[in-house]
């Protein structure tokens, strides 16, 4: 099966912290899956383990028929992180354009230079991480993610820093980079309408250890946004989050 | 041919830093014979007899090429002669006799300063003449030499117990700022300096009060001396030559001093005063009559006397006059 | 800066001057203090000499500076790339650090022979530990997110090094090289002890004797003025090079996040490798068996030897004497210290006035200033724990400036809400934060502790191991020299794992992400 697989994958940390229980999960090549859960579930963790950067306690991971080790090796893995990390010493855009050299990729100074328009930042080139503001910053580290023209993209809450107008506005203007190409893509989010106008399906998790409590599609209409089918599905993810809350207390 | 092998592999150990030395060390020529000269302290008109045999070519004509190293308070003179960098040291009877008991095999060849230079230096207004007068004084001086204080006054029968020990850096402030009465010195260094800042110091030689302790002595191991016999009687040769040399005119040799080390720091007044006090210390009429370096029986005895005192056992053999012997037969 | 600032940064300098003048005048025939006057006739009397020994000197210095900071730069290279080295690396340098200098001068001269090798030597091992340690720290101060940024490129330790840790080190780096010029310049004229033929080190010794307070004041003017402005110079190059400032402190992590049991393995395999390297080195480099006494000596004099109750009394009451003086010199500095820290936080105003004497403090090179301090404080106790205090000092002030900097922000907004004053800030919120950087200023100072309180006992006041062991060499006692440079050897480290084990207790709880795994 290709996609990302994950099979009775769990991670116990030292002291006995269950961070994610025993999980099966599929998600299928190309298509885009919106992790969704309270706080603290651990959602962020099986974000890491997915991108190898955490060894499974328990269960295995396969990206794209591979380990996340092989995976990362042909670079065929990118992180979007909450903390945009970016390297204060480079410029914006030698901190874009480093993704590529880490990929040991061929320079591309013209998809750099798209990526950076795209995410609104341009004329900001040559300034330093310090003098950008927090949504700023978020967004050219979404744009260091996507410069590595990778396979599979892990987003974990990238536009948490940015206002809610941008917000929807990189939404419309990023998505299609990576569906356009196919990438697998794992979104993690607190944003409910985030969840459903950027992925093709939602995974709701139950507060920690996360378990999967809703799978749900988004119909390619809700997707639009602000019609009924957003309503509705919406409403349905919100009970859901609600109701397994109520269960953990 | 040993001290040799042993620099060579100090040198490949020492890696990056050898390569810099190595411009030092290879300046061998084909017929001269190498020898280190390891000096007790820096440089000054203390070794002067050295400078003159050097400069004047006294060791050169025997074919012997002398590098004198210099001391200084981190440079002991026991482990380069041992390990053979030098072939001759200047030393003391009572050091030679602890290294003997540490397990060196070193012969005093030669004695530089048949008296003692220690002395007691006090200040007019409160002067120490005798021993006795030291009952009550504070005395400043390094708490090592407390087994040199309390030979002197076993010697002299003075209450060791009745003087003041006040623990003191070496240098002559604590005398002149009246921190203490007297300290104990050398006769050529502190009391000159003080006497080149106009302070008049009254000094008790310790050597005049039954104090016998060669002084500025001449090490070598038993082993140089059955090895490089020719070098030992090239080199001591040109010692004696040297130091007559001192005798007849010592401001000469303060010149020549300052002329060799004119970064040493060294001032011309003080080391012509220095070179004059230290003449009677070395020189007498046994010397006279012998040569320089010259020791009698009698003073072997004595200071084998005054060693015990300081708690050290040791043998005549200590001393080893074959190497003098063979220069007075020419 | 405007003329207002200049003349706030000229008042300490211009103070410190005229009080000196002041002092000097009162004290006038006591030979204890030259005044700037006095001194400054001396200097422009004798400029030529002053200006080849100094020469010699920092030409010394330089070579020594920058062989131990690329040995430093290497060992660093390769603990970062081979983590499971790091330990034991660190521990060596620690133990090389350690070892007294005067039993390491007449050591190598023996080595080296006549010549430049001992000077430049010393000063290199001055050097290497500080830079070795500010390194690491600056190659680990690296956020854990940019780490895994190169990971999930399939990335390893080398491209880490490459990409990330490499340029996040450079401000430590030149930190280190900061701290590294006084020092290097310490362990050049500690060598010229060794018997060197010029250099400001044998003038030192050579005015000491002939009460030349003049000459004295002058060589340690000379050598504290040359200091400052090498530690100046690195700063400006650091700022230019950096664009920004560099750290002024090395706050590294003790010994990292291992594990109880992987530092008792560290510490085994430390233990071998360094009776290997002491056993090994002396058959290696020939070294004759009356100087170089290996470790089976040393057990020998101390445990089953005819004279060993004896030598185990006389070492140990040394001691004794030692710890006297190092102890509370110690604990005076880092308060004094912490203190100054925290005054100059509550009175910004002091900071121009107060920074420019603990430079001045830190630069000036012991070996010329023990004299002159001892002189000036007398030879009792006060002199030597004011000048292992006087090296302790300027270390923990740094690191507490830094420290009670780091209250973060917005914990200080909480205050601010709450109308809290300044002393309460300092009390609740400043001072906590301070603790991780006074405990690593602590454990830093250990080896310096020991290092000035053995060259003041072995320079001037004649007590103590420091006084042992010079008193050891001259009389030729090997056996009990390289006993007293093993017990205080030993001595450092395990004071340094002891205030590093108590740093981590505190780190623990005040600054959990520096113990990370």
């Amino acid at each position: 099966m290709q996609g990302i697989t994950c099979i009775g994958l769990g991670k116990t940390y030292r002291g006995g912290i269950e961070a994610v229980s025993p999980l099966d999960l599929n998600f299928s090549s190309g298509r885009t899956t919106a992790l969704i859960g309270p706080s603290g579930c651990g959602k962020s963790t099986l974000l890491r383990l997915i991108a190898g950067l955490e060894e499974p306690s328990v269960g295995d991971v396969r990206v794209l028929g591979q380990s996340p080790a092989e995976q990362r090796r042909r670079a065929g893995i990118s992180v979007a992180f909450q903390d945009p990390s970016l390297l204060p010493w480079l410029t914006m855009q030698s901190n874009i354009s480093l993704a590529r050299k880490l990929a040991r990729k061929p320079p591309d100074p013209a998809r750099v230079a798209r990526l950076i328009g795209l995410v609104g930042l341009g004329g900001f080139e040559k300034v330093r991480p310090a003098a950008l503001s927090g949504g700023m910053r978020q967004r050219a580290a979404m744009a260091r993610a996507l410069a590595s023209d990778p396979q599979v993209l892990l987003l974990d809450e990238p536009f948490g820093a940015v206002d809610e107008l941008t917000r929807r506005q990189l939404a419309r203007d990023l998505s299609p980079l990576w569906k356009s190409q196919g990438t697998t893509t794992l979104l993690v989010t607190h944003s409910v309408d985030e969840a459903i106008m950027l992925s093709d399906r939602i995974v709701v998790f139950s507060p920690r250890p996360a378990r999967v409590v809703a799978d749900l599609e988004v119909p390619y209409a809700a997707e639009l946004g602000d019609g009924p089918e957003f309503r509705s599905l919406k409403d349905k993810v919100l009970t859901v989050l609600s109701a397994s809350a109520a269960m953990a207390k | 041919m040993s001290s040799r092998m042993i620099s060579r592999r100090g040198l490949l150990a020492g890696g990056a830093f050898g390569a810099l030395l190595a411009g030092g060390l290879t300046r061998a020529h084909a017929q001269t014979v190498q020898a280190g000269f390891q000096l007790s302290w820096l440089h000054s008109v203390q070794f002067a007899g050295s400078y003159l045999a050097l400069e004047n070519g006294w060791w050169q004509e025997s074919g012997l090429q002398v590098s004198l190293l210099q001391g200084g308070p981190n440079a002991p003179v026991e482990p380069p002669v041992v390990a053979g960098t030098a072939l001759v040291g200047i030393s003391a009877a009572d050091y030679a006799a602890s290294a003997i008991e540490q397990g060196g095999d070193f012969r005093i060849i030669g004695v530089a300063m048949q008296k003692n230079p220690f002395v007691i230096a006090s200040l007019p207004a409160n002067p120490v003449n005798v021993p006795a007068d030291l009952q009550g004084k504070r005395i400043g001086m390094a708490i090592a030499n407390t087994p040199v204080l309390k030979a002197l006054c076993s010697l002299n029968n003075v209450d060791f117990n009745a003087i003041t020990i006040v623990p003191t850096q070496y240098s002559a402030q604590p005398l002149v700022s009246n921190e203490v009465d007297c300290l104990l010195c050398w006769e050529t260094d502190l009391p000159v300096a003080m006497a080149m800042n106009g302070i008049k110091a009254v000094t008790m030689l310790m050597a005049d009060h039954g104090y016998s302790l060669h002084s500025q002595t001449y090490i070598t191991t038993r082993d140089s001396l059955a090895s490089r016999r020719k070098d030992l009687v090239a080199l001591m040769a040109g010692e004696l030559r040297g130091w007559q040399a001192y005798h007849s005119d010592t401001d000469a040799a303060a010149e020549l001093t300052l002329r060799m080390f004119p970064d040493a720091g060294l001032d011309l007044a003080t080391q012509k005063l220095q070179a004059k006090r230290q003449v009677p210390l070395m020189f007498s009429d046994l010397t006279d009559a012998n040569g320089f370096g010259w020791w009698s029986d009698e003073s072997v005895a004595a200071n084998i006397r005054t060693l015990a005192l300081l708690g050290h056992k040791v043998s005549p053999d200590l001393w080893d006059r074959s190497i003098l012997d063979e220069i007075q037969a020419g | 800066m405007r003329t207002r600032d200049w003349l706030a940064v000229l008042l300490g300098p211009v103070l410190l001057l005229i009080g000196w003048q002041l002092l000097a005048t009162g004290l006038e025939g006591k030979a204890l203090l030259a005044g700037p006057v006095e001194v400054l006739h001396w200097l422009t009397q004798n400029i030529g000499l002053v200006a080849r020994a100094l020469g010699r000197t920092l030409g010394n210095a330089a070579l020594g500076y920058l062989a131990g900071n690329l040995i430093a730069i290497v060992l660093t290279g390769i603990g970062i790339l081979f983590p499971k080295l790091l330990g034991v690396i660190g521990g060596l340098a620690l133990v090389l650090f350690c070892l007294p200098l005067i039993a390491t001068g007449p050591i190598l001269r023996s080595l080296m022979g006549q010549g430049e090798g001992p000077q430049i030597t010393l000063a290199a091992l001055a050097v290497s530990y500080t830079s070795l340690v500010t390194l690491l720290t600056g190659l680990r101060a690296v956020p854990s997110a940019w780490l895994d940024l190169v990971h999930v490129y399939g990335r390893k330790r080398f491209a880490e090094l490459w990409f990330v840790r490499a340029r996040a080190a450079l401000p430590y780096l030149f930190a280190g090289l900061q701290i590294a010029a006084p020092a290097a310049f310490l362990g050049a004229m500690v060598g010229e002890f060794t018997g060197a033929e010029r250099g400001l080190g044998v003038l030192t010794i050579r005015y000491i004797r002939a009460l030349d307070v003049a000459a004295l004041w002058g060589i340690s003017v000379v050598a504290t003025v040359v200091s400052i402005m090498a530690y100046a110079a690195v700063g400006m190059m650091a700022r230019l090079v950096l664009h920004d400032l560099p750290p002024v402190v090395l706050l590294s992590s003790p010994a990292s996040g291992r594990c109880g049991k992987g530092r008792f393995r560290d510490a085994v395999v430390l233990v071998v490798a360094v009776l290997l390297l002491w056993w090994g080195g002396i058959r290696l480099l020939g070294l004759n068996p009356f100087l170089a006494k290996g470790p089976l000596d040393v057990a020998a004099a101390l445990t089953w030897s005819a004279e060993a109750s004896e030598s185990r009394a006389a070492l140990f009451l040394a001691f004794r004497q030692s710890l006297g003086f190092a102890l509370p010199g110690y604990l005076i500095g880092l308060g004094v210290g912490a203190g100054l820290a925290m005054l100059l936080v509550l009175v910004p105003a002091v900071v121009p006035l107060i920074m420019p004497i603990a430079v001045a403090l830190r630069a000036v090179p012991i070996v010329t200033t023990a004299p002159v301090f001892v002189l000036f404080l007398g030879r009792g106790a006060t002199g030597t724990i004011t000048l292992v205090a006087v090296m302790v000092f300027f270390p923990a002030l740094v690191a507490c400036i830094h420290g009670l900097r780091q209250a973060p922000g917005q914990v200080l907004d909480v205050f601010d809400v709450y109308a809290a004053g300044p002393f309460r800030k300092l009390l609740y919120a400043r001072i906590p934060a301070m603790l991780p950087a006074l405990f690593a200023a602590a454990r830093m100072s250990v080896p310096t502790a020991v290092l000035a309180v053995t060259v003041v006992e072995w320079l001037t006041t004649g007590r103590g191991l420091g006084s042992l062991m010079a008193l050891s060499a001259s009389t030729s006692n090997y056996r009990m020299l390289w006993s007293a440079v093993f017990l205080v050897t030993l001595f450092s480290v395990l004071s340094h794992a002891a205030v590093a084990s108590l740093e981590r207790h505190v780190l623990r709880i005040y600054a959990p992400e520096q113990v990370r795994q």
